[in-house]
């Protein structure tokens, strides 16, 4: 193929712009050396080892932290609820579809028992409710009713007294723990509480190493990424996102095009992500009643975010962010960084003490006088099945300090 | 040193970052002067590209891609990053050579640069078409590492090229 007239436009760079610039290259820190792959199993083991310890003294110190504690409500007929001038703790339970079935202690009043009556769940993670409004649905109870409340909301309820025309629930999901007024109430009320830690629902945003990750807020995360934004010139109007690159959110960002890969929109992970993220960024910038959806002018692209799709077009087009579960990253940590959110970059150690708000703890509360053994590890096995990244949610075992 | 020689290492963090450089600036700069059919912004641009490739060099493994494959992917960046900020800014310069054309076709084709005339007679075809030949003969890389960067096959680059290579001989 004679080709020989394109070779000839080839030129060769003037050298004074390849000494500039290779002068420039070499003012730039050393890389820092890739780490080979037999390094790189002797940080996992080291990292599991340590892990491990750390685990073991958590438990520990739970344990003691519980025995020292005023008793917490019982699963035990032997033991009675006791509470003293410290707040009581409700009984927290392993999450394990394999301990023995806890024993129950029936009341006197003889509640009718869960499966006679319609299993009743409260929870305030949309993301999860038609999954578990799917569980209700298979159970011995026939059938079911979910619903989604605030955390406050759900544990009022779920503590109530019984009604004839408003059963109590049954299950609680909240995404905090029960205060000891609460508990106090479902006591004096004859609801006998467990407690289970499910995990941690977290959300992180991801760039290629090859630009790096910078600082971002809820709040920029919403005006780069909301269908509509407040008018600078009209507090309290929406107006259409008009926001292309990251310096229209902030002068502070860089002058880069906003571009998110995220999971379908519709999908538990971003629906978690709305929650978690993107809704607390639109509460600081407004006060509408409803927060605007995603935009869906472009910026926004829906990827598989467990896939490797989400990890090529990421590579492909490293200024984009991608939106994942914690537990992605983790795996693919070797190509991608965490963008820190409010300074905090996504740790276990940031995501459990709450400091890194791109996570929620996820607590479980059960009526075990109602519900008995059975229905508790049909719920657990259910909740078991929801620990995934699809769900955005490491689960508790992981999720221990 | 080529670049082969250079990463004939065992690992990333043996390369020959000099070699390397040596290697890949003519190769990034030529990209970007077949893309872009000009001399301005072309030392921008591939000054930007090695910054960018730089920064982040240890996290090459060698692995999952070639060098050369990850340093144009960042190019290739880059230049769509440089493009949408120039969108709606002003009109590009592209225009303001046609408005520059006011001779016979004759005259003009005498006195343009090979650049110039390279940029005219690729100015209608498909983005894909002029992205083969930017890597082909801009960035001097095979058609392997170009199948890997554009997401075709080889075989397709190859005839593709032929075509648009044809095409252009026969007009030039």
């Amino acid at each position: 193929m004679n080709d020989d007239f394109l070779h000839r436009i080839r030129t060769e760079p003037p050298p004074d712009f390849l000494a500039r610039l290779k002068a420039r290259l070499d003012l730039q820190p050393p890389p820092a050396p890739a780490a080979p792959v037999g390094s790189t199993l002797k940080k996992v083991l080291l990292g599991l080892l340590l892990s491990g310890c750390v685990f073991a003294v958590t438990l520990m110190l739970l344990n003691r932290t519980q025995t020292q504690a005023p008793a917490p409500v019982t699963v035990s007929s032997k033991q009675t609820p006791e509470i003293g001038n410290q707040p009581p703790k409700p009984a927290v339970v392993p999450r394990t579809t394999e301990s023995k079935p806890p024993k129950v202690n029936r009341i006197a009043d003889a509640r009718p028992t869960a499966l006679a009556r319609p299993a009743y769940s409260y929870m305030t993670i949309k993301s999860l409710e038609p999954y578990l409004q799917q569980l209700m649905s298979r159970g011995e109870g026939g059938r079911a009713i979910v619903a989604s409340e605030s955390s406050t909301a759900t544990l009022t309820r779920f503590c109530g007294p019984e009604k004839i025309d408003d059963p109590t629930p049954l299950y609680a999901l909240v995404t905090r723990r029960m205060t000891s007024s609460e508990l106090k109430t479902c006591t004096r009320n004859w609801v006998k509480v467990k407690e289970m830690l499910i995990g941690h629902q977290a959300i992180v945003l991801a760039r290629s190493k090859l630009y790096g990750s910078f600082n971002l807020t809820p709040a920029e995360v919403f005006l780069a990424l909301a269908a509509e934004v407040p008018d600078p010139t009209q507090p309290g109007k929406l107006i259409p996102n008009p926001n292309k690159m990251w310096s229209d959110v902030s002068s502070s960002l860089e002058r880069e095009p906003i571009e998110f890969y995220g999971p379908e929109i519709s999908s538990p992970a971003a629906v978690a992500f709305r929650e978690i993220v993107l809704e607390p960024g639109c509460r600081a910038l407004t006060t509408a009643a409803k927060c605007p959806e995603l935009r869906k002018d472009g910026v926004y692209t829906e990827a598989q975010p467990i896939s490797t799709d989400m990890l090529l077009k990421l590579q492909l087009k490293p200024n984009a962010i991608g939106i994942l579960a914690y537990g992605s990253l983790f795996r693919d940590s070797n190509d991608l960084t965490a963008t820190p959110i409010q300074g905090v970059v996504p740790t276990m150690e940031t995501i459990i003490d709450g400091s890194y708000a791109g996570a929620r703890p996820l607590y479980s509360y059960f009526n075990e006088d109602a519900g008995g053994p059975p229905a508790w590890h049909m719920f657990s096995s259910y909740l078991s099945s929801m620990l995934s990244e699809r769900f955005a949610i490491i689960p508790s075992e992981r999720s221990q300090p | 040193m080529t670049l082969e020689q250079a990463i004939a290492g065992t690992g990333a963090e043996e390369l020959d970052w000099e070699a390397v450089y040596a290697d890949q600036a003519p190769r990034v700069y030529n990209y970007f002067r077949f893309r872009l059919g000009r001399e301005a912004d072309v030392e921008d641009l591939t000054a930007r590209t090695f910054e960018r490739a730089w920064r982040s060099r240890a996290q090459y493994r060698r692995d999952l891609a070639g060098f050369s494959t990850w340093l144009f992917k960042i190019a290739q960046n880059v230049r769509i990053d440089y493009l949408k900020s120039q969108r709606g800014q002003h009109l590009p310069l592209d225009a303001a050579d046609d408005l520059a054309a006011d001779g016979s076709p004759e005259t003009d084709a005498e006195r343009e640069s090979d650049l110039a005339r390279l940029k005219r007679l690729t100015r209608d075809l498909p983005d894909r078409e002029r992205e083969l030949i930017a890597l082909k003969y801009g960035a001097a890389i095979n058609n392997r590492l170009i199948a890997q960067l554009t997401g075709l096959s080889e075989s397709n680059v190859g005839t593709i090229l032929h075509r648009v290579v044809q095409t252009l001989r026969s007009r030039w």
